[in-house]
């Protein structure tokens, strides 16, 4: 595809005192430093709760004026849990098509300033209606979904604990995470329930945050080389197999398709471990594991194989947190910064040539897959 | 003992353009897309297939909160509110039924 990104930026994610257009627009600026005065001629940003309680609404035109991009086009995608990548696959594609020339693309969320109950209220907006009436939450369905998973693959139970301790060890390397410090496999397995098998700790935590990437046509150390997406039933109950999340199979299958590269090929990898368990789901999903096998890449003690694939060097959602809106996005400015060798203390061995992002929409009743290639410029 | 079946059931439906049977939604019939479709009565006999409770639910939700899948006879798959305490084990037996608005499931035997 005839677009690459060319900088990426962040707020530190976490508890902010600053307004959701205050992040939005600190993440813009951040990845506007230095990529030049060529002008935005496009303005996407990714987010999911609205806004509501904080009395936001039209963010993007708000973020516009406050970056002084009136002449640029611009647009908001709510893709739930996904936003920032939906905002991300829109942007890229509306540039590569030829209409616009460079594109600042923003993922953004405030949640802390509400409660728990209020938290999980809105992003249970997000499920289907006939399981919402029930009271369904997201932690309670991803318990089911893990439930459903360890049944099958009973072995896999042993790795829970491990992804969290490695998305802990992870975001301490990065400046902008929202947790700082590890975490013992011993304090994931005492943490308090929040719906059976899953406890506080397998759980990604309530956070505010932005980030953003500057988008811009032709090819370079991050250039866009495969993007898939797909939808599957918002109901657990509709879905055929509830231990996997099909629309990320299907999404996988077409940036694959499009990148033109193998797995053996991608060295670095952002994925949606949202609760600890989709994190070995996910491997799977996108074809990095046979079903069953994605959680011996957590293995504790080290006793599970080493593939050349790095995993989600910025603590990923469990580490660096997940302000809903911008966790799609934060992926992409993660990997593309890795690609380009600018990750500084997250950076990866090896100069990745190929890296991927995968986000999940609400239960993965939508979800995107994005493959970014190191191309020399022509 | 083993309360007897609600006499009334639940209310399905039935797809015109292949075997599905399914609980009422909107949209098209989830296998295979077709619209025209057959009301049907299916019995509210369920086997539990994972259940939890969350101790921290949403807004307007009393903890603890339990809620399961469960699986009708003919392979209908709904999420139901357990209403007893405490959650069922994978394997067990319900009852299903719709109160206001909303699945609700019971074990299908006891008190």
């Amino acid at each position: 595809m005839n677009c690459r990104v060319i900088a990426s930026g962040w707020t530190r994610f976490g508890r902010r005192e600053e307004g959701l257009v205050d992040l939005a627009c600190a993440a813009g600026r951040a990845a506007l430093e230095g990529v030049g005065r060529e002008p935005i001629d496009l303005l996407v940003v990714g987010h999911m709760l609205s806004g509501e309680g904080e009395g936001v609404s039209h963010l993007v035109a708000q973020v516009a004026d406050r970056l002084g991009l009136g002449p640029a086009a611009g647009w908001r995608i709510d893709a739930a849990s996904a936003s920032g990548a939906a905002a991300f696959h829109s942007a890229a594609l509306a540039v590569a098509s030829g209409r616009y020339e460079r594109a600042l693309v923003i993922g953004a969320e405030k949640m802390t300033h509400l409660s728990t109950p209020q938290v999980t209220r809105r992003l249970a907006t997000s499920l289907a209606p006939v399981e919402q009436a029930v009271g369904a939450t997201m932690p309670g369905l991803a318990a089911l979904v893990t439930q459903r998973y360890l049944a099958r693959f009973p072995a896999a139970e042993a790795a829970m604990a491990e992804v969290t301790v490695r998305a802990r060890a992870n975001a301490v390397r990065n400046p902008v995470a929202q947790f700082s410090s590890p975490v013992s496999r011993t304090a994931v397995e005492q943490s308090r329930w929040v719906a059976p098998p899953l406890r506080l700790l397998h759980c990604a935590a309530i956070s505010d945050g932005a980030a953003a990437v500057v988008i811009e046509r032709g090819r370079g150390p991050a250039t866009v080389a495969g993007l898939g997406q797909a939808f599957s039933p918002p109901a657990l109950a509709d879905r055929s197999d509830s231990t996997c999340f099909a629309a990320t199979r299907e999404a996988a299958r077409q940036a694959f398709e499009s990148a033109r590269c193998s797995h053996d090929e991608v060295q670095v990898a952002e994925i949606h471990d949202a609760f600890a368990p989709f994190a070995w789901i996910n491997l799977e999903d996108l074809g990095f594991a046979e079903p069953g096998e994605g959680a011996r890449y957590f293995a504790p003690y080290g006793s599970g194989p080493t593939p050349p694939l790095q995993l989600n060097p910025s603590g990923g959602l469990l580490g660096r947190g997940h302000p809903v809106g911008a966790s799609g996005l934060a992926q992409i400015a993660e990997i593309s910064a890795q690609l380009r060798g600018d990750a500084g203390p997250t950076q990866v061995n090896g100069s990745p040539r190929w890296g991927l992002a995968q986000s999940i929409g609400g239960l993965g009743a939508q979800n995107f897959v994005t493959i970014l290639g190191r191309e020399e410029a022509p | 003992m083993n309360r007897p079946d609600p006499p009334e059931g639940l209310a399905a439906l039935a797809c015109d353009s292949c075997p599905a049977v399914y609980l009422p939604r909107p949209g098209p019939c989830p296998v295979c897309g077709g619209v025209s479709r057959t009301p049907r009565r299916v019995s509210g006999k369920a086997t539990v297939l994972a259940a939890t409770e969350i101790s921290a639910p949403a807004e307007g939700w009393a903890a603890p909160h339990r809620i399961a899948l469960v699986e009708l006879a003919g392979g209908i798959r709904v999420l139901v509110e357990w209403t007893t305490d405490p959650r069922p084990e994978p394997g067990a037996e319900a009852w299903v039924e719709l109160s206001e608005g909303r699945y609700r499931a019971r074990p299908a035997s006891g008190p």
